[in-house]
């Protein structure tokens, strides 16, 4: 059993908040991945965590067991380095059994355990080679090796696969998701790849600035942003912004005095709207772009300058004001110079508190 | 830019590069070239500088004299006895004591100062501090062995051993900073991480020393080990000012055998041969050493 | 403007560049897209002269810069690791280039330069600022200041983003593609990163341990790859890459059927080659979920689903290796379900298994 419970943590580095009082539970075998820019303190977290950085204040426990002062070697923990931190005058063999040799276990179990590690991770053919010689991937799949080879309760990995190149990741992804379920391991995971967050996490925990905005399932943080930053952050392209007023009959104009037209059922939502100036949010993949509109239905008139493709997706590029913005474009149809429209459905509409970037 | 703009550039820093060799190629001709020369081709003749007049070349008879004489043989044995004491306690104190100054604590930078002082003085003055540190009746070391310790005297400097371990106990205080200074640099150029993955996987901290501290700092730790080497198989000035080669010759290491040859004696034919001799032997023992250098920086790249 | 031709270099017994030749026309941006040690900076400072070739010639406006010195070949270079001078405030190390004697750029027109770029890049108010203060998005920005005031004929840049956050580097390839257009100069851009090449190039060299293998725009590449190594690093998610031979009219994977030639394509690949192996390259967008109208049709085991938000991508097992497929239409199996992919045999792409050239 391995629940971890963050309360109140927070680390400081002179006058720099680093941990701003966060609060975490999680759950036992979970795999959470702290996302966030750099500088948001996530690793600084991670690191308090394992211990090989004191905490100025707040607890962290590992079930129910309050475990500030611990060393990093009795909380029984393992840890995956961005840097793999190998040791290069080791081959890969000697590099895994490194952290068994040091519990002085038996050359026989020692024997057994970098078998069953090898053949998980389809390291078998690299076992006797010098950790200069291999190639990125295996250097980090080696350091994934030791880390797991002691069977830990808590995995935590530091931005593992930053160093790699697109290729080696892609693979990486695929090798964490399946050890993570073979070992049922507690995994605590820090990026700024949302693309990893998204791929790998039961939940992710986002943060900026030593603070967790939110904390949710990737689907629900994709879909559902219940704060401005979350959108902004996840998403390949982010979340369009759009900063607006309210206007007649519970439209709203926008900047550029453009206005958008809503359904009957939005423009409630907008009437009940208390601040005069806020953000309208939406993703581009939901703004259809269309030839023709539902006089009932949400539509903005647009102009497309140019289109892109981000991810084997079209896109179409408008301005509002000075702003960029993102829409859909199905079937790449050519956008021409004239006018046309995007529309859009009510679910995916969010508005935001332009201060406090939580949800409307 | 041009092409011709580009040459009459080109051409004018050639004539640059030119003006900047050739001090240091001088320097190089009379201070290093010729005298190495001259060395060797005096070691062929009976040369005195006093009394240049009856010179005759006499081939390697200098160099057969020198190494059938069991006197040689003798200064030999003390000099590597000498070396191999001091330099590997020099190391292993050297080793140990940038360990402990490694971690952070309040003062560091004092203390690693203070610890770096000895270096900087001068052989001949180290020995004459020293020489009185160890005189018999007064000296400070024999006050703290008799009046504080409640030892016999001891005659520091007046038999064969104990002028041996005080020769080696000087020239200790004196190097072992050079050691520190380099392990302390080979162990901060370890990356921190390596120590925090021992850590977590539950290292001691020996185990941690032995298995990341000392090999991955041994190229340094080697190199250190070179410099100090060749530089104590040459030690006169210590043993000059210190013990004066005695008691009789006890503590005469080779290079103070060449001194009083060469300037003593005035035997320059033979004292040329004995610093070739000794020239040779260093670059031998340099030689293994820095294989070893080359295998070490191999495995830990 | 710029041409290398049959350039060769090595270090040692490690050949870095096997006769590589390339042109870049005025006003475009060139990608030079390939793993890490594929040779990329190596040709790039090759082209600055800050390496000299074993073999070959740089022309730069069809001058031989062969045997020029970098200084005088009217260049600029952001290097991978921002090099600012860190005893320079900002507005000082963006002057550096021009104060020097070669250039003879005068005080007033430096302020007036540095005036205009500063504006460009958003970064005036950072003049005056020490470089220890910066964060990394805007010590690139500077980076990238300090090339364009210089008002070079050709801008190198080596992996400029490679050190910063995923949403930085969306972010300032987006303003970089906008500068572009602004100053219209040559760019000759190297990277590692498949999104980065993509969404700036004009047109994209691939190599490879060496050798470039095709120079083209993005799209040609991605429809009409010559290798397989082409193939694979042009492609994202990563194409398939499946092992087949050719027993009589069928090509099987693995002893089990894919689909038969008709003569026509049996005949075309006779006249290349005698051999009866190859790998078939399949490119995850071209497959789709269930059993199409003219569609080769197989079926797999899920064996895991990774989302990534609009698109999601399903590694599929079929016939032992392992098909990603990407897809945005909701998704409801799960690990070991039974799934149903096909794919046209037209996007089906061909290659030799022992050279990877590409067969049509």
């Amino acid at each position: 059993m391995a629940r971890i419970r963050l309360e109140n943590l927070k680390k400081h580095y002179g006058k720099v908040k680093a941990v701003d009082d966060i609060s975490l539970d999680i759950q036992d075998k979970e795999f959470v991945i702290f996302l966030g820019p750099s500088g948001c303190g996530k690793t600084t977290t991670l690191r308090c965590i394992a211990g090989l950085e004191a905490a100025n204040g707040g607890n962290i426990f590992f079930d129910e067991k309050r475990v500030n002062d611990l060393e990093p070697a009795d909380r029984n923990i393992a840890m995956v380095f961005q840097f793999y931190a190998l040791y290069p005058h080791l081959n890969a063999y000697k590099n895994i059994i490194f952290p068994l040799k040091a519990e002085k276990m038996s050359s026989h179990e020692i024997k057994k355990k970098v078998m069953w590690v090898a053949e998980l991770l389809r390291l078998e053919h690299t076992l006797n080679r010098k950790i200069s010689e291999l190639p990125d991937g295996d250097k980090q799949k080696v350091a994934l090796a030791r880390a797991i080879v002691r069977n830990p309760e808590v995995l935590l990995l530091d931005e593992p696969l930053s160093a790699l190149d697109e290729k080696f990741r892609e693979q990486m992804r695929i090798e964490f998701l399946k050890i993570q379920k073979a070992l049922s391991v507690t995994t605590v995971y820090v990026t700024h790849d949302q693309r990893e967050a998204m791929t790998l996490a039961d939940r992710i925990i986002v943060m900026k600035e030593g603070k967790i905005i939110e904390v949710g399932e990737p689907e629900k943080l994709y879909e559902e942003p219940k704060n401005l930053f979350t959108g902004y952050f996840i998403g390949s392209p982010g979340m369009n912004f759009i900063a607006c007023r309210a206007g007649e009959e519970g439209n709203i104009i926008t900047e550029g005095n453009a206005t958008i037209h809503f359904s009957k059922a939005v423009q409630k939502k907008v009437k009940d709207i208390s601040i005069e100036k806020f953000i309208f949010g939406i993703r581009p993949e939901y703004l259809y772009f269309s030839k023709t509109i539902m006089k009932e239905g949400n539509y903005l008139k647009v102009k497309i300058i140019n289109q892109e493709t981000i991810q084997q997706i079209q896109y179409g590029n408008f301005y509002l004001g000075n702003n960029l913005y993102k829409c859909l474009m199905q079937d790449s149809e050519s956008a021409g110079s004239v006018e046309r429209y995007v529309v859009f459905h009510d679910e995916k509409i969010r508005f935001y508190d332009p201060e406090s970037g939580e949800i409307l | 830019m041009t092409n011709l703009e580009y040459i009459k550039y080109a051409r004018k820093e050639k004539l640059i590069k030119y003006f900047f060799l050739w001090p240091a190629l001088i320097i190089l001709l009379f201070l290093i070239a010729y005298p190495f020369i001259m060395l060797i081709y005096y070691s062929f003749f009976n040369f005195s500088f006093l009394r240049p007049v009856n010179t005759k070349f006499i081939g390697f008879k200098n160099y057969v004299n020198i190494l059938t004489d069991t006197y040689t043989w003798e200064r030999f044995i003390f000099t590597f006895k000498y070396v191999a004491l001091a330099v590997s306690i020099q190391f292993i104190l050297g080793i140990l004591i940038a360990h402990l100054l490694q971690s952070e604590f309040r003062g560091r930078e004092a203390v690693f100062t203070i610890v770096l002082m000895p270096m900087m003085l001068c052989p001949v003055v180290v020995g004459l501090f020293w020489k009185y540190m160890f005189n018999t009746e007064w000296g400070i070391m024999n006050y703290f062995v008799h009046n504080v310790l409640g030892f016999n005297q001891v005659e520091w400097l007046g038999t064969e051993r104990n002028s041996l371990w005080a020769t080696i106990i000087a020239d200790t205080w004196m190097w072992t900073p050079f050691m520190i200074l380099l392990s302390s640099a080979a162990f901060s150029s370890i990356p921190k991480y390596l120590y925090e993955a021992a850590s977590v996987d539950r290292a001691s901290n020996f185990f941690k020393f032995t298995n990341i501290t000392l090999p991955l700092s041994a190229p340094i730790l080697i190199l250190a080990l070179i410099f100090r080497l060749m530089d104590a198989m040459k030690q006169f000035d210590l043993v000059y000012t210190l013990t004066g080669g005695g008691p009789g010759d006890a503590t005469q290491t080779v290079s103070f055998t060449l001194y009083k040859t060469a300037f003593q004696y005035f035997y320059t034919g033979e004292g040329s041969a004995w610093a070739f001799i000794l020239l040779i032997i260093i670059i031998g023992l340099s030689s293994i050493l820095i294989k070893i250098l080359n295998y070490l920086s191999e495995r830990n790249r | 403007m710029v041409k290398l031709d049959h350039i060769s270099k090595s270090f040692g017994s490690i050949q870095a560049l096997k006769d590589v030749s390339l042109t870049i026309n005025e006003g475009e941006i060139f990608v030079l897209l390939g793993p890490t040690g594929a040779g990329k900076t190596t040709t790039l400072k090759i082209t600055a002269g800050l390496i000299k070739p074993d073999e070959g010639n740089v022309y730069i406006k069809d001058n031989d810069v062969t045997d020029v010195p970098s200084a005088f070949r009217n260049i600029s270079f952001v290097f991978e690791n921002y090099n600012l001078f860190p005893i320079y405030n900002v507005y000082k190390n963006i002057a550096f280039a021009l104060k020097s004697k070669l250039l003879r750029v005068d005080d007033a027109e430096i302020e007036r330069r540095i005036k205009l770029v500063s504006k460009d890049l958003h970064i005036e108010q950072l003049l005056d600022r020490p470089t220890s203060t910066l964060s990394g998005g805007e010590t690139q920005r500077i980076a990238l200041a300090r090339a364009l005031v210089r008002q070079a004929g050709l801008n190198l840049f080596d992996e400029p983003l490679s050190n910063l956050d995923l949403k930085l580097r969306e972010e300032l390839r987006v303003e970089f593609k906008e500068l572009h257009k602004q100053y219209q100069s040559t760019i000759f851009y190297v990277t590692h990163d498949h999104d980065s090449a993509v969404s700036i190039a004009d047109r994209i060299g691939i190599l490879h341990e060496g050798v470039l293998h095709q120079i083209d725009t993005p799209e040609n590449l991605i429809k009409n790859p010559v290798h397989i190594n082409v193939a694979s690093l042009i492609n994202y998610p990563a194409i398939n890459v499946l092992d087949c031979r050719l027993v009589g009219k069928k090509l099987n994977a693995d002893g089990l059927l894919l689909y038969e030639l008709t003569d026509a394509e049996l005949h075309a690949i006779e006249k290349v080659t005698d051999k009866k192996d190859f790998q078939i390259g399949l490119k995850p967008r071209d497959i789709k979920m269930g059993k199409g109208k003219n569609q080769l049709s197989f079926s797999g085991k899920v064996l895991n689903i990774e989302y990534q938000g609009y698109n999601k991508v399903i590694n599929v097992d079929l016939f032992g290796s392992n098909i990603r497929m990407i897809t945005n239409e909701i998704v409801h199996k799960e690990y070991g379900d039974e799934i149903n992919i096909s794919f046209s045999k037209n996007d089906v792409l061909l290659f030799g298994r022992d050279n990877g050239k590409r067969i049509k």
